[in-house]
C-alpha cells in the first residue's frame, strides 16, 4: 500500500517534471523569436505604411514628451514619428486606450495622423469585443469613416446616417464597441492637437473655467467658506459621488445656503457629469453650475443651457427631480431633445446634492 | 484494424459535436462564423492527434490511478507547445487562431479521446482515431458557423450573401443563436440517422 502510493507519486512527478522540462526547452527556443515577431507586428515598417501611406519606418520620439503625455493624459500608452524612405516626416502614430471601456473590456488603438492633420489610418492592437458582432469595428465599413478625416474635431456615434463631418454610424448591434472604438481615436486626436499641432491652440476640449460659484450659485452670497471638515469626511465615506461642500454667508454673516460639488449618479452618454449645485437653508435650488462635462458638444452639452437649468430652480429636497418627455408635475422636468442620456445624469447630480442636504444638513 | 470504419466513426456515427455533445463550450462560443469554426477545429485536431499520439505510446507506463493528471498534464504542454511555435513562426495563423488555442486545454473532446480510445489502442489507430475526431469536430463547427453566419450577418466566409436591404437576424450569432442552431442541427441529424436505421 505504501509502496503504491510512493510508486504513483513518483510516476507522476515524473511525467510533470519531463513536461516541465519540454516547455522550458521549447520557451528557450521560442522566446526571443515570439518578441522579435511582436515588436515587428506593432513596430515594423509595414505597420508604418499601414498607419500613413508612404510610411517606411518609426522613430522614437523625446521621451520627455511622452512622460508629458503620460501624466497628463491616462489612456495614452505611446507615440512615433512616421517616417518616409528619405527620412521625411510624415506623420505621428498615437497608441491609445480607448477611454470608454468596450463590450469586452479594454481596447488599444495605433492611430496615424499625417502633418497635414489628417487621419490616415487605424490599427486595432487590442481588441476583446464579441467575435462577430463587436469585431466588425475593424470592418472598413465601419473603421473606415475616420479616415480621410481631419484630426481636428470629436467625433460622435450617431445610429443613423452621419450629416456631420465629425459623425461616424455605429455598427449595428455593437453600439458599445463602436462607442468605444471611437473615444480612442478621440483620444489620438485630442493628444495630436494638444501636443504635436502646431496650428492648433492645444484646447480642443476646453476644460469648464472655475465659475464665479458665489455668485451664480447663491444670490446674495457675500461669501463662501469652506464647510467643516468632519462634516466633509463623513458626507464622503458614505456619499461616493460627493466632492466638496461649501457654506454661504450674508453680508451681516447669516448663514444663508450651502454649495454641494458633486457628481452624477447616473452616467451620461460619455461619462459622469460634475455639478455645483447652490441650496439655501430650506433645501431649495437656488442656481447650479456644470464642473466637468464630456457630453457631445452641441447636443448634451446642452445641459448648461440656462433654459435647462432654470427648470430646477425654486425645487426643494423634499422631492426627486424625474426627468421626463413633457414636464407636468411639481417634481418633473423635461429632458432636451437628442440628449435624454446627458439630461438624466445631470438630473441625478442635482437629486444628488438634494439628498446630501437631507442627509446631513436639513 | 479498418481505418475507414474509424474515419466513418469520428465524422459521422460517433461525431464529436451532434452525436457525443463533447467540447460544447468552444463549439457554441467561437462558431460565430464560418472562418471561427474551420480555424478552431483545425487548432484542435492537430492537439487531438498530437495528445493521442503520446497518450498511446505511454498507455503501459502510465499507471491507471493516476491517468487522468497525467492525461491532462500532457494535452497542457502539447498546447502550450503548440502556442508558442505558432506565435514564434507563424505569426498570422497564430493571430487568427490564438483566441482558440488556451481554449483546447479545456476542451473535453480531448481528454474524452485519450480516456476511450488512445489509452487503450495502438499508436497508429490512436493517430487516425485523433485526425476522424478532430475532422468530426472541424465539420460539424464548420456547419454551426456557416449557418449561423448567413442567418446572423447574411455572409458566409466574409462575402455578402445578400444586398444592402437584407437585414440579418443578429440573435443568430449572438449565444442564444449557437443553442438554436446547435439544437436544430442535433434534431435534423437524429432525423436522418433514425430513418437509415429503421
Amino acid at each position: 500500500m505504501k509502496n503504491e502510493v510512493l510508486r504513483l507519486s513518483v510516476t507522476l512527478f515524473l511525467i510533470t517534471s519531463i513536461a516541465a522540462g519540454i516547455l522550458a526547452f521549447s520557451n528557450n527556443l521560442t522566446a526571443d523569436k515570439i518578441k522579435e515577431v511582436e515588436e515587428a507586428a506593432s513596430k515594423g515598417g509595414d505597420v508604418a505604411g499601414e498607419l500613413i501611406p508612404g510610411g517606411a519606418r518609426f522613430e522614437d520620439i523625446d521621451n520627455e514628451i511622452k512622460e508629458t503625455i503620460m501624466s497628463e493624459n491616462d489612456h495614452f500608452t505611446d507615440v512615433v514619428k512616421i517616417l518616409d524612405n528619405g527620412g521625411n516626416l510624415l506623420g505621428y502614430g498615437i497608441r491609445t486606450f480607448a477611454p470608454t471601456k468596450g463590450y469586452g473590456g479594454d481596447m488599444e488603438l495605433f492611430v496615424g495622423i499625417s502633418t497635414e492633420h489628417e487621419i490616415t489610418g487605424l490599427k486595432t492592437l487590442l481588441l476583446q469585443e464579441t467575435p462577430g458582432l463587436g469585431t466588425n469595428v475593424e470592418n472598413d465599413s465601419f473603421k473606415g469613416q475616420f479616415v480621410g478625416k481631419d484630426a481636428d474635431v470629436i467625433f460622435s456615434v450617431i445610429k443613423t446616417t452621419p450629416a456631420e463631418e465629425s459623425e461616424v454610424s455605429a455598427v449595428s448591434g455593437a453600439t458599445i464597441s463602436s462607442l468605444s472604438f471611437t473615444s480612442a481615436i478621440n483620444n489620438a486626436v485630442l493628444i495630436y492637437d494638444t501636443y504635436f499641432n502646431e496650428e492648433s491652440s492645444g484646447e480642443l476640449i476646453e476644460e469648464p473655467e472655475e465659475v464665479d460659484i458665489d455668485a451664480a450659485l447663491i444670490p446674495g452670497a457675500a461669501k463662501l467658506e469652506a464647510a467643516e471638515e468632519e462634516l466633509i469626511t463623513s458626507i464622503a465615506s458614505e456619499n461616493s459621488q460627493f466632492v466638496d461642500l461649501k457654506k454661504a454667508f450674508n453680508d451681516s454673516d447669516e448663514l444663508i445656503g450651502y454649495a454641494i460639488r458633486t457628481w452624477s449618479t447616473i452616467e451620461g452618454f460619455y461619462d459622469h457629469i460634475e455639478v455645483y449645485v447652490g441650496l439655501n437653508v430650506e433645501g431649495e435650488v437656488l442656481g447650479m453650475a456644470v464642473m466637468t462635462i464630456s457630453e457631445t458638444p452641441g447636443l448634451g452639452t446642452s445641459v448648461e443651457k440656462a433654459d435647462f437649468q432654470e427648470q430646477f430652480i425654486g425645487k426643494n429636497a423634499s422631492m426627486e427631480i424625474k426627468p421626463v418627455g413633457a414636464a407636468a408635475a411639481d417634481d418633473e422636468i423635461n429632458t432636451i431633445t437628442g440628449a435624454t442620456y446627458s439630461a438624466v445624469s445631470f438630473t441625478s447630480a442635482i437629486n444628488n446634492a438634494l439628498k446630501i442636504y437631507n442627509d446631513y444638513l436639513q | 484494424m479498418n481505418y475507414m470504419r474509424i474515419l466513418k466513426n469520428g465524422l459521422i456515427d460517433e461525431n464529436p459535436t451532434f452525436v457525443q455533445l463533447l467540447g460544447m463550450c468552444p463549439t457554441l462560443a467561437v462558431t460565430t462564423s464560418a472562418i471561427n469554426g474551420i480555424g478552431m477545429g483545425a487548432a484542435t485536431t492537430v492537439v487531438l492527434l498530437g495528445s493521442n499520439l503520446v497518450i498511446s505510446s505511454l498507455r503501459k507506463v502510465i499507471p491507471d490511478k493516476i491517468r487522468i493528471p497525467a492525461f491532462v498534464v500532457i494535452i497542457a504542454t502539447f498546447v502550450t507547445i503548440i502556442d508558442m511555435f505558432m506565435n514564434a513562426y507563424a505569426y498570422d495563423l497564430y493571430q487568427a487562431l490564438g483566441l482558440f488555442i488556451p481554449l483546447i486545454v479545456v476542451n473535453c473532446l480531448i481528454l474524452g479521446r485519450a480516456e476511450s480510445y488512445s489509452s487503450k489502442n495502438a499508436v497508429l489507430p490512436s493517430a487516425v482515431d485523433g485526425i476522424a475526431m478532430g475532422l468530426g469536430f472541424t465539420l460539424a463547427l464548420a456547419l454551426l458557423g456557416s449557418v449561423r453566419e448567413i442567418l446572423g450577418a447574411g455572409s458566409i466566409f466574409g462575402f455578402h450573401l445578400f444586398g444592402e436591404a437584407f437585414k440579418p437576424a443578429l440573435v443568430m450569432i449572438l449565444p442564444p443563436g449557437a443553442f438554436i442552431v446547435l439544437g436544430l442541427l442535433i434534431a435534423g441529424i437524429n432525423v436522418i440517422s433514425k430513418k437509415k436505421t429503421a
